[in-house]
């Protein structure tokens, strides 16, 4: 035998090892092979315990995984390490954010998109699941509201010349009231430290909300300011309602200045990854880079959105939501309704954005739906259940008696539009001039335990 | 009636009807149509093909599996009948192999109850529970820890 083994060219010598394995293998179990191909795989002599998520083919192990939720696959990731490279897989995460009714493809270029895409998820899930009554009340307001904003614990409104802010914790306490001049827009950073307030008097001022001094402030004789937006370290103002100036307010200096040409500017959202997003009033989606001060995309809307959310009137707002880095996700609003897309970044920074629309926006809007299902008298909408469904199914009842204590309790009529509207992902807040705001906000989600390292 | 033959030998005569849940039967009854002949199973042991078949058998008058093209649907997994729940208390190794035999054999049925089965038991789990749960080493350097902590509370920042 060795002989004709002997006799063979390398190729047939191989060919015959192949066949000879390939014997043995014939007369394993499933198991015993699984227990094998895991030994083989095994580098540096760790104990090779039989595991069954690590021996099953992926598209079995899909299956399970689409049966989880996200904060669940994401305890499968800290597992170890190849428990890890599948439940950070693009795959798992994609099959997630389907099921969470968003339609969007990862972009693979960002190594840790489906990792944060996967924390996302896990911390919506969480929202929606433990979404308890953390606060729902009201303010009487005799007057006409000039601006308002909300964030998890701040309530802050502009009326009778006066900036005014409560804080939301179990209670709603008045902690601010500067005498001024009627804000036109406030903006939260999302860090809640700071706000930025901008007034009919031709002044932009970051106020701290910890002692609501005056951190920082822009000035003009000449421009009317309207729009700002304040994110962590930079701070941005419209003026004369094509100029959209972005400051390093913590130095005091201006970051960069960006001139809209042929239209105005009817909303700027600040996104990670020093990006800023300008919405103008002929339907183009403009977005820059701070740093470099540069154009990246011009966008036209009109390619995205629906055409019932075209024929309003009025210009649309712009909304950025869920700045996670890699995908900045838009959504534009108004009365009448709702269009939301993606902006995704190219490979290389200067490569073209990949924009793609998706349906259901108000997926992403967990407020927005609250606020819908609070206004809509029929729960039927489907749309709205299967978000609802898809979320928990438990939070259907959960949010629902909520979201109408709101329009029944208090002091607005079910069937009266609010005059101005603020929301965030957890929280609405409901103004109606000349009678008083009332705020619905969900326990904001904080508090997951997800700390591997024990 | 139907003769299936498991990989290591042994035959089990079972009727047809019981057969068919298997779509790889299915398709291989109406390709060589009525034969004596046993059918070769060569990835399923006798062990598990004998669940396998106490599976279909208990199943054998349920409704043909409606083809979901509904795949995106987020399934429950809290839905499992009692009598299946404990048809599938069996250790982990056989567990493992039901799920292999229900994919090869193409029973969608079963293959669904391995995957809700097994989703149940990470469901809820901390990170240590399911490793205790599957016999399963942290194997992540120090860096590695420091670097999934670090991403966790960054997306918590956001």
């Amino acid at each position: 035998m060795s002989d004709i083994f002997a006799r063979l060219s390398s190729a047939q010598r191989i060919k015959a090892q192949v066949f000879a394995v390939a014997d043995i293998i014939a007369g394993l179990t499933p198991y015993e092979i699984a227990v094998a191909r895991r030994e083989l795989l095994l580098v540096g002599g760790q104990s090779a315990a039989f595991d069954i998520l690590s021996c099953l083919p992926a598209e079995i192990v899909l299956k399970i995984y689409k049966l989880l939720s996200a904060s669940d696959i994401r305890e499968c990731s800290v597992v170890c390490k190849r428990w890890r490279t599948f439940a950070t897989s693009a795959a798992v995460a994609s099959d997630h954010l389907q099921k969470a009714m968003i339609r969007t493809n990862i972009p693979l270029a960002a190594k840790n998109t489906p990792v944060v895409a996967l924390q996302w998820l896990a911390e919506r899930e969480w929202r929606w699941r433990n979404a308890r009554p953390a606060f729902s009340g009201a303010i009487s307001v005799q007057s006409y509201i000039s601006a308002i904003a909300v964030s998890d614990t701040w309530m802050v409104l502009s009326s009778e010349r006066a900036l005014k802010a409560w804080r939301i914790n179990g209670t709603m306490r008045q902690c601010m009231n500067v005498r001024g001049n009627m804000a036109h827009h406030i903006s939260i950073c999302p860090s809640e430290a700071t706000m930025f307030v901008s007034t009919y008097l031709r002044q932009a001022r970051v106020y701290s909300l910890a002692n609501f001094e005056v951190l920082f402030e822009v000035s003009s004789v000449a421009d009317p300011m309207s729009y700002v937006d304040v994110y962590y370290e930079y701070s941005a103002v419209v003026r004369s309602r094509n100029v959209v100036e972005v400051y390093r307010w913590q130095e005091q200096t201006l970051a960069a200045r960006f001139v809209v040409l042929d239209s105005r500017v009817c909303g700027i959202k600040l996104c990670a990854n020093n990006i800023l997003a300008v919405a103008t009033t002929i339907w183009n989606l403009l977005i820059y880079d701070i740093e470099t001060a540069e154009l990246l995309q011009q966008i036209d809307v009109r390619e995205f959105i629906e055409t019932r959310f075209m024929t309003e009137a009025g210009p649309p707002r712009l909304k950025a939501l869920h700045r996670i880095p890699g995908v900045i996700r838009v959504a534009m609003y108004s009365a009448h309704g709702f269009c939301g897309f993606t902006v995704e970044p190219g490979r290389q920074k200067s490569s073209s954005f990949d924009i793609r629309r998706y349906e259901g926006s108000e997926s992403l809007l967990d407020a927005h739906l609250v606020f819908r299902l609070a206004m809509e008298s029929s729960l039927a909408a489907p749309a709205v259940k299967a978000i609802v469904s898809s979320a928990d199914e438990r939070s259907e009842q959960l949010i629902v008696p909520r979201a109408f204590s709101i329009a029944d309790g208090r002091m607005p009529p079910m069937d009266q539009e609010p005059d101005v509207v603020a929301m965030t992902d957890n929280a609405v807040a409901l103004g109606y001039n000349n009678i008083g705001v009332s705020v619905l906000r969900f326990s904001p989600a904080r508090s997951i335990s997800a700390d591997p390292v024990q | 009636m139907v003769v299936l033959q498991s990989s290591d030998g042994k035959a089990f005569t079972v009727e047809r009807g019981v057969a068919i849940q298997s779509v790889l039967i299915k398709n291989l009854l109406e390709d060589i149509g009525e034969s004596d002949e046993p059918i070769p199973l060569p990835n399923v042991t006798a062990k598990v093909l004998e669940k396998v078949i106490e599976y279909c058998e208990y199943h054998v008058d349920d409704p043909a599996p409606i083809q979901d093209d509904l795949d995106e649907i987020p399934k429950r997994s809290d839905d499992i009948e009692p009598r299946d729940e404990n048809f599938m208390k069996v250790d982990q190794e056989l567990l493992f192999e039901i799920l292999l035999a229900a994919n090869y054999m193409d029973i969608k049925p079963l293959l669904e109850l391995g995957c809700k089965t097994v989703a149940n038991m990470i469901r809820n789990k901390t990170a240590q529970e399911i490793r205790t749960m599957f016999n399963i080493v942290d194997d992540f350097s120090p860096e590695e820890r420091e670097q999934i902590k670090k991403e966790n509370e960054w997306a918590e920042d956001h």
